[in-house]
């Protein structure tokens, strides 16, 4: 039971990845660059957050018996 | 079909569509010309204000925002462009499109702009040009013509900003052709 | 062996940070520099400080380069076992004790380890080399990776894969050392998506190939009335996960939630919840609480106590982190950005300072508080 219970799981979050990576592709919504400032608020996006999460997750890499669950980039304001 | 034939043909077909995606952009920036000269904006008194006011002189019109890092690191440079140019008949128009107003006019205060600063919001003219990416500048001959869009903050993108003010100045300073 | 492929690392960082540097580029350049203080004490009375460096430049022409230090710190307080007992403590960052005679187990222990990283990005395109050392395990790593933005930059794909390579050499009891080896294939792929002007959207994957000694050289086991040394499987396979929202609220406020599944071929699997709050109080202060809940089913030959040895085939562990439990970790965050301390400074643009304070728990009875600091400063 246990392991269709994680099989199920396991099936859910597949979907769940493809479904949202498929509306991602969609373009279903397309925000302008002028409208970012929200999403470049240091309250959404900020550099030292992501690498004290980096460093965090190596001592509780230490501590819990799995990894991962960091990274990526993009999400935020449309400067060049 | 000749080698040599197919050769000239695709050459021409380059040449045509070059020629069509130069016009594209040429009809864009006129058409940016026309939506900057008739938008009025706010300045640091909240007085409304428009780029007519600068007709007969060379302006560029520089987009940016208090959350957009490039753009505050541009406008120093374009501080002392500014300086430079206003006894030669150019200046630079900084215009922000922050949300709030007082988020421009904290950084303009900090930074000791000297460049004339207006505030437009995101949904002035940053909406009506549909800008790319911030920070955005626009050239504008002294009949109001955009001549230039620049979009970004690069080496390069200054240095072709600068050297457009200075050919248009230049061609001021020579006067009408006899 | 060991000394020349440290220089060959340091040579290499040096080479990154002294290209990022070359002259000829233009004056616009961001720099950051950021120092950090972690202290972690534990209710075993382990403590590590950790103090890293992490510096990065970008230039205009679109290439950063960037550079990390990190100095760990172990102390283990002394402890009444016999030596090759299960009650040797592991430290955090893997410092484990080899016991080597009584008089050692009646002192502390106290463990270094150092790391250098150093990477390079140019327009989205990423590499970095890392090494990290203690007196008996040497780390290195080579990583890539690709970052790229779609759809007028509202959605971002980015991929990453690295080789690692470790060189495990415990210390004996005569003093004379033994070589292991393990080694890490690691494959990453996000997906970044703006949804709204206020929120965004954030799923990933990896994947993790690890092969060689796994097990802890120092640590034995209690089996059926006798002491084993600990071994695990010699290859493990581990997969996860997640899923970011993070969502800018009224108020100058922001919410982020997370979620990640992770499972491996010893049959661990774990689920971790997490949430922070953001919260600007003024404009140079903003707080963020933040807890996090993670669960875990153990691996499959795992057990509280070996003294029944069917159906594990050899195997066995001290290891609490291949157990199954639960753990909490819940605390506050401080960011100040004090721009009247170094406002006079031309060439300081930016700084940032940072405190946490958390606290963490588990259903093992372990509990753990955490402070960090930090100062970051953009010149």
């Amino acid at each position: 039971m246990k392991a269709n219970l994680k099989n199920s799981v396991r099936i859910i979050l597949l979907a769940a990845v493809l479904l949202t990576v498929g509306a991602a592709f969609s373009g279903c919504s397309t925000v302008k660059p002028y409208q970012k400032e929200h999403l470049a608020d240091h309250l959404m996006t900020n550099p030292n957050e992501d690498n004290m999460a980096m460093h965090e997750m190596k001592w509780l890499e230490a501590r819990e018996g799995s990894t991962g669950g960091v990274g990526g980039a993009g999400g935020g304001c449309a400067c060049k | 079909m000749s080698r040599r034939n197919l050769t000239t043909n695709l050459l021409v077909a380059a040449v045509i569509v070059a020629a069509g995606a130069g016009g594209a952009v040429a009809d864009e920036l006129a058409a940016a010309g026309s939506i900057l000269s008739n938008h009025q904006m706010e300045d640091m008194d909240g007085q409304a204000v428009s780029l007519e006011e600068f007709r007969g002189e060379v302006v560029v019109v520089n987009f940016w925002a208090s959350w957009c890092a490039p753009c505050l690191r541009e406008l120093p440079v374009l501080d002392g462009w500014d300086a430079d140019w206003r006894p030669k008949g150019a200046r630079v128009v900084a215009v922000s499109i922050d949300n709030k107003a007082r988020n421009a006019w904290a950084f303009a205060d900090k930074a000791e702009l000297g460049l004339t600063v207006w505030v437009d919001g995101p949904q002035g003219l940053a909406e009506k040009l549909d800008l790319k990416a911030v920070p955005t500048s626009y050239v504008i001959d002294r009949d109001g013509r955009v001549v230039l869009r620049i979009v970004g903050s690069s080496e390069q993108d200054l240095e072709k900003m600068h050297r457009t003010v200075q050919v248009l100045l230049a061609d001021q300073q020579k006067g009408p052709e006899a | 062996m060991r000394r020349d492929t440290a220089l060959l690392g340091v040579v290499m960082t040096c080479s990154v940070l002294l290209a990022g540097s070359a002259p000829g580029y233009a004056a616009i350049q961001d720099k950051t520099a950021t120092y950090a203080l972690n202290m972690f004490s534990d209710v075993d009375g382990v403590s590590v400080y950790t103090q890293y460096i992490d510096y990065s430049m970008k230039t205009t022409n679109q290439v950063t380069t960037s550079f990390q230090w990190v100095h760990d710190k172990v102390v283990i307080p002394a402890i009444d076992a016999a030596p090759g007992t299960p009650e040797a403590i592991d430290g955090i960052t893997s410092a484990s004790r080899p016991i080597i005679d009584n008089q050692d187990a009646f002192e502390d222990f106290v463990k270094i380890r150092n790391s250098l990283q150093g990477g390079v990005n140019y327009r989205g395109a990423s590499a970095s080399y890392y090494i990290s050392s203690e007196n008996d395990y040497l780390a290195q790593m080579l990583s890539g990776g690709y970052s790229r933005a779609f759809l007028n930059e509202n959605f971002n794909l980015s991929g990453g894969a690295s080789y690692s390579w470790d060189n495990i050499t415990p210390i004996q009891a005569d003093g004379s050392t033994v070589s292991a080896f393990r080694n890490t294939m690691h494959w990453n792929l996000v997906a970044t998506q703006i949804m709204t002007p206020t929120s965004v959207l954030r799923v990933g994957l990896a994947y993790n190939q690890v092969n060689g000694q796994q097990h802890d050289p120092y640590r034995s086991v209690y089996v059926d009335g006798g002491i084993e040394p600990e071994l695990h499987p010699d290859r493990r396979s581990r997969r996860d996960v997640f899923l970011k929202v993070s969502k800018y609220l009224g108020n100058e406020s922001s919410l982020k939630a997370d979620f990640r599944y992770y499972e491996d071929d010893w049959d661990i699997s774990s689920q971790t919840f997490g949430i922070k709050l953001n919260q600007r109080i003024s404009r140079a202060v903003t707080f963020r609480y933040r807890y996090r809940y993670y669960t875990q089913i153990p691996a499959w030959f795992y057990r509280d106590d070996y003294q029944n040895t069917t159906n594990v085939d050899g195997y066995q562990t001290g290891d609490y982190r291949l157990g199954g439990y639960g753990a909490h970790l819940f605390g506050g965050h401080l960011t100040w950005h004090p721009e009247s301390l170094f406002g006079g400074i031309d060439w300081v643009k930016h700084t940032e300072l940072n405190f946490t304070l958390e606290r963490y728990f588990n259903s093992n009875n372990f509990t753990a508080n955490i402070i960090e600091t930090s100062l970051s400063v953009s010149f």
